[in-house]
């Protein structure tokens, strides 16, 4: 699609202009300095400064702390998905106004219909069973779901194992993503003859039936706070494509964070995680997830820190959660190249050389979260440039606890 | 403590990681607007405000919580894993982002007393 063709389909987003132009070739360049993206957009560094401003008001565009400042393009699929959100939440102010106001107006005795194609609202177990049925059977290409872990049952028991077995032996790509435990492990394994399943574990309330991005159902829990039965669902059908889009776009993102069947079932008669890898992007989100890391604990935490690490611990908030989960018990050993101030209770402190020279945290012998590059040791605890690596492959994650012992021993 | 969520799961389970917890007393509101005006009306210890609200970003949110004289805890809590993110949260005056993630009720209920603990210190 020509530039211009894909700056057109922007502007439906409310991006045009010397924006458009402006996200255009930031996204194509990457973190960019003003002046780098003034003259790749023809554009004056004043023009580029106050569209950035607006690019970042709406989410389009992010910008680094240090100086000079550098334009980082947010994922146009996370942008637009964004827009959608919004979007979608006036679309449902909307439409309760419409219902609102429907029911109040005044009106001839015989009413006309003015039905919308784009949305319908479906309430009752037969009316969702017959809409799911026509999705997955109108599907040419693929059919993906998202579920929550008992919906799974109710899509069996609604004869949809049937029409999506049909759909398969027509070389139909069917993926689910849904939460897998023991529960529903065995229902799993039956939509696994027809269809890819992962686990995932979903943050919130989320299912939806995507029809080869052109039809979806949606499902709706009014208020959660209210109802919260499994009877109570609300089933939105929605040919909107832009909103279409933005939920492939979001499946497509949770399917990489999903683990197969298999590993998840390995998961639950082992009791030990998936093999895992994330690369994890900047240093606030590190010690994000070092902390995340370290609530896991249960038995023990092993911290290698370079000197300069060392200094920081305080204020990064680590210095805290270690003694904290010192105090609950977990065996906490950290190994440093420089002093620790303040003083940490509950800790287990050896001062000594670290394999590698990097920051890294080994939780329970399970995961392994290591800093891999980028790290500016002037740029205090932030430093967008570094990233670091998180993993809980075994063979890796056992031979950092081997380093580890071999240096706390040296150090000893 | 005022909560500034409009996802009404997170809600839940965030009232839930509190209630364990002796002393939060929870005032729940759905948008910045909202947040802003019972913040201008009534004092708080604490307030964690989502990032994404019907009606504002959670970083102009806080900066504008700030703005109105409030020195207690404030914490920016959001589902995505952002760098940018956190360190806005810092230019703005939060003390502290969180993730959405594993642990989520008990390292919120943590960094509030940490915060709180920091700000009588």
């Amino acid at each position: 699609m020509s530039k211009e063709a894909l700056l057109e389909r922007l502007a439906a987003f409310g991006i045009e202009g010397n924006e458009a132009q402006a996200y255009y070739h930031l996204s194509r360049l990457g973190p960019t300095k003003a002046g780098d993206l003034a003259k790749e957009a023809d554009l004056s560094r004043t023009d580029v400064y106050r569209v950035m401003d607006d690019l970042e008001e709406n989410g389009f565009v992010e910008r680094t702390v240090d100086q000079p400042v550098r334009f980082i393009p947010v994922p146009i699929e996370d942008a637009l998905a964004r827009v959608v959100d919004t979007r979608r939440r006036r679309l449902d102010d909307l439409e309760t106004e419409r219902q609102e106001l429907a029911s109040a107006w005044p009106r001839p005795r015989a009413r006309a219909e003015a039905g919308d194609a784009r949305l319908s609202i479906h309430r009752d177990r037969a009316q969702i069973q017959g809409l799911l049925e026509r999705l997955v059977d109108d599907a040419r290409d693929e059919v993906l779901v998202i579920c929550m872990k008992r919906t799974l049952a109710r899509f069996e028991s609604m004869d949809l194992l049937d029409a999506l077995e049909d759909q398969a032996a027509e070389d139909v790509s069917i993926r689910i993503l849904t939460e897998i435990d023991e529960t529903n492990r065995a229902t799993a394994d039956r939509f696994a003859s027809v269809a890819t399943i992962r686990h995932v574990d979903l943050p919130a309330y989320y299912q939806i039936v995507l029809s080869d991005a052109r039809r979806a159902a949606l499902f709706v829990a009014v208020d959660p706070l209210t109802s919260t039965t499994e009877g109570a669902a609300t089933v939105l059908h929605l040919t909107s494509q832009d909103f279409l889009l933005a939920q492939k776009a979001l499946f497509d993102r949770l399917w990489t964070h999903g683990i197969s069947l298999e590993e998840r079932i390995h998961e639950l008669e082992t009791g030990e995680p998936a093999q895992r890898i994330e690369v994890v992007r900047g240093r606030w989100i590190r010690n994000e997830k070092m902390e995340e890391m370290l609530y896991r604990g249960e038995e023990t935490v092993d911290l290698m820190l370079p000197a300069d690490e060392a200094e920081r611990l305080g204020t990064s908030g680590l210095a805290r959660v270690l003694a904290r989960r010192g105090d609950a018990g977990v065996d906490v050993r950290v190994l440093s190249e420089g002093a620790i101030e303040p003083e940490l209770e509950d800790v287990t402190v050896r001062k000594g050389e670290i394999p590698g020279d990097q920051t890294e945290l080994v939780v329970d012998g399970v995961e392994r979260l290591v800093v891999k590059g980028g790290a500016d040791e002037e740029s205090g605890t932030a430093d967008p440039g570094e990233w670091s690596v998180w993993t809980t492959v075994r063979r890796d994650v056992d031979r950092a606890v081997e380093r580890f012992d071999r240096a706390w021993d040296g150090a000893a | 403590m005022l909560l500034a969520e409009d996802n009404l799961d997170h809600v839940v389970m965030i009232e839930d990681a509190l209630s364990k917890d002796a002393g939060f007393d929870l005032t729940h509101v759905r948008s910045g607007a909202e947040a802003l005006e019972i913040v201008e009306r009534r004092p708080f210890d604490a307030v964690v405000v989502d990032h994404r609200l019907p009606d504002w970003g959670g970083a102009t949110l806080c900066r504008e919580i700030r703005d109105r004289s409030f020195d207690g805890a404030l914490l920016l809590v959001s589902a995505a894993r952002s760098d940018a993110l956190a360190r806005k949260a810092g230019e703005v005056g939060a003390d502290k982002f969180l993730v959405k993630s594993d642990r989520f009720g008990q390292r919120l209920a943590d960094a509030i007393r940490d915060a709180l603990e920091d700000g009588r210190t």
